[in-house]
């Protein structure tokens, strides 16, 4: 599907960070996390859709010139045509909402780019409300687009028209202005632009397995005041730095890391394979301060006492 | 301590993760296929999923400090809430649902909106007219030259007369051309009445009083050549559906306008969303009205010349549409009809 970005976890390394984030309600009770689209995701995620109704009308116009050319210039161009007109007319309105209703919020667009609409309050997608965030797009775009070029045509009334349509610009511009990116449409419907959510999996870091250790830096054992020198922070940018690894291993980045661990924790022993020795210290910390978290002492940073 | 230390967390990941892996995998084809892709018993068992994604997700917010496993519950919980609560009426159904109640009762909640479109309508009218019998130069000011086609105060009886009863030379295929482009013209000016909505409403009445006047200057000059009967006639049977269709568009910019504007007690966003909705399915119905309108003045207004079969089609449709807006879907439950709507 995707023509380029092939690593999964790049990708889910790239998109995690993207975007505000967002805490929509459950009815369950529990508020799950979302990220806000980003605004040129979804110009980019619209012109695709434009580009697939432009496609949608071209194949309208064969339809046309197929029924004339079968039927007569009299006789086809008078049904096709008037066929054509009422499908493009639902085409150029109806498009969006249709997608939307139908796929839970994603059009062809938004699916390729990975968006979807959702309702700010977390209720069900509604019919109308879909048609009330898509039928605003005609005053948002083709109306300022509109009275802008018959401005620019110039004439006694172009002054006049130019004004108009810095009025007419007003809605089209609200999603630069609002922190949730909201268009007049969204803000009509109470609905929100989010990517979707990616889900990625990957190893359990905490979890060593006793066959396949390599050295003996692995299997090491640490005291409990030792682990009392890292917090929650420090654990979670070593997770990062471990899972780098697995994709690039950075030697010298490692060792460096692990020999600032050592000294920190006044370890005194050789450290011979920097990575079984960060993965062995990982593990411990990180069941250490999970024990704590069961006590209720959450530890965040290593300044904290 | 231990030498390998896995500790509660990396036990109930072991013990969890077979559920979530599988919830994945009906999310995976749930978002391709849509619900259809899934069998009767995996679709009952979604819902339990998405329940045991979100304990695990409160569980291991509480109790790990496994990053990926933090973000990946979340994503997980987001993806199967998004289909788990996620509309699951079927477009037609919504559709027939909407039209059996939801419409007429939106646009009866909407009468006060309604009665300020209808009033600048029928005042443009008035005002139109009464301009135009005082002063019949004003004609051209008021009606394009598109539009009038040629006729104006200076045209004779007979000259004003032909357009009415023109058409019947016509073959059935140019009048669907003709309905066809009419409906969609119109509907689209309808669409473009509730989004202007959002500009404070200012254009609403300005459009529709600007129409109002338009026939109310076609009437000045038809009933100074003593015409007016055949013009109503010639316009009413296609006209009653067609301007209640533009009231109707009126009627969705002046409640979003409303709820710009005047929020009353709820938070301005609040109000556009309560109202917004409804005024966009007043809006989207209202496309049926210019459909219906379309098929009158295309093909029916164009074949029937008779003034009596053009009068009584006139008051079947003014008849029906009262009816409809006025009881249809009063008897089931509103709080239905305000979902669909």
């Amino acid at each position: 599907m995707k023509p380029f970005v092939v690593d999964p976890l790049e990708r889910f390394a790239a998109r995690r960070d993207r975007g505000r984030a967002l805490e929509i309600a459950t009815p369950e009770g529990l508020r799950v996390g979302f990220r806000l689209a980003p605004v040129g995701d979804r110009a980019v995620a619209f012109l695709l859709d434009l580009l697939r109704i432009a496609l949608f009308v071209l194949l309208l116009g064969v339809l046309v010139l197929g029924g004339i050319l079968l039927f007569g210039i009299r006789d086809g161009a008078a049904w096709f045509g008037a066929a054509a007109l009422v499908a493009f007319f639902f085409l150029r309105n109806f498009y969006f909402a249709w997608y939307e209703l139908r796929n839970q919020g994603v059009t062809p667009g938004k699916r390729r780019i990975g968006l979807r609409v959702v309702d700010a309050r977390g209720r069900p997608l509604r019919g109308a409300a879909l048609l009330a965030r898509n039928l605003t797009r005609e005053l948002e775009l083709f109306l300022p687009l509109l009275v802008l070029g018959s401005a620019a045509e110039g004439g006694s009334e172009g002054p006049l028209l130019l004004l108009a349509s810095l009025w007419l610009l007003v809605p089209s511009l609200l999603p630069l202005c609002d922190p949730l990116r909201r268009r007049a449409g969204d803000w009509l419907a109470g609905t929100l632009v989010v990517l979707q959510p990616e889900t990625l999996l990957l190893q359990d870091l905490g979890r060593i397995d006793r066959e396949r250790v390599r050295t003996a830096d692995a299997l090491v054992s640490f005291t409990p005041q030792q682990l009392d020198a890292y917090g929650i922070y420090e654990v979670q940018v070593l997770e990062e730095l471990l899972r780098e690894a697995k994709q690039k291993p950075r030697k010298e980045v490692l060792r460096a890391v692990a020999e600032q661990v050592a000294r920190k924790i006044g370890w005194s022993a050789p450290v011979r394979d920097p990575h079984e020795f960060l993965r062995a210290f990982y593990a411990a910390e990180r069941a250490h301060l999970e024990r704590k978290l069961l006590l209720g002492q959450r530890k965040e940073r290593k300044s904290e006492r | 301590m231990s030498a390998s230390p896995t500790g509660g967390t990396s036990q109930f990941r072991r013990e969890r993760e077979k559920h979530w892996r599988k919830l994945e995998q009906l999310l995976d084809r749930v978002e391709k296929r849509g619900l259809d892709a899934l069998e009767a018993d995996e679709a009952l068992r979604l819902p339990q999923l998405y329940r045991q994604a979100l304990s695990s997700l409160a569980v291991a917010r509480a109790t790990s400090l496994d990053r990926n496993l933090l973000g990946y519950l979340e994503a997980l919980s987001a993806r199967a809430f998004l289909v788990v609560h996620g509309s699951k009426a079927s477009f037609v159904q919504e559709l027939l649902a909407f039209f059996a109640g939801g419409f007429p009762r939106a646009l009866r909640a909407a009468w006060v909106e309604l009665a300020l479109a209808t009033a600048c309508l029928a005042g443009g009218t008035l005002v139109g007219s009464a301009l135009v019998l005082r002063d019949p130069e004003l004609f051209h000011s008021i009606v394009g030259a598109e539009l009038a086609s040629g006729r104006g105060p200076e045209c004779s009886a007979a000259e004003l007369r032909a357009p009415l009863y023109s058409g019947a030379e016509q073959g059935a295929e140019q009048l669907s051309l003709f309905a066809g482009f009419l409906f969609q013209h119109n509907a689209q000016i309808g669409l473009l009445c509730f989004a202007l909505g959002l500009l404070a409403g200012v254009p609403v009445p300005l459009l529709l009083v600007a129409n109002g006047l338009m026939l109310g200057a076609f009437d000045a000059i038809y009933r100074r050549a003593g015409l007016a009967g055949e013009l109503w006639a010639w316009l009413a049977p296609h006209g009653v559906t067609e301007l209640l269709g533009v009231a109707l568009g009126g009627t969705a910019g002046f409640l979003v306008a409303r709820a710009v504007l005047f929020p009353g007690e709820l938070s301005r966003g609040e109000s556009a969303r309560l109202h917004g909705a409804r005024a966009a399915a007043i809006a989207g119905g209202a496309v049926a009205l210019f459909f219906v309108a379309a098929l009158i003045e295309g093909i029916f207004r164009q074949r029937v010349h008779d003034v009596g079969l053009r009068t009584a089609l006139a008051v079947a449709t003014a008849g029906w549409w009262i009816f409809y807006f006025g009881w249809v879907g009063r008897r089931s439950s509103p709080g239905r009809g305000a979902s669909a709507a």
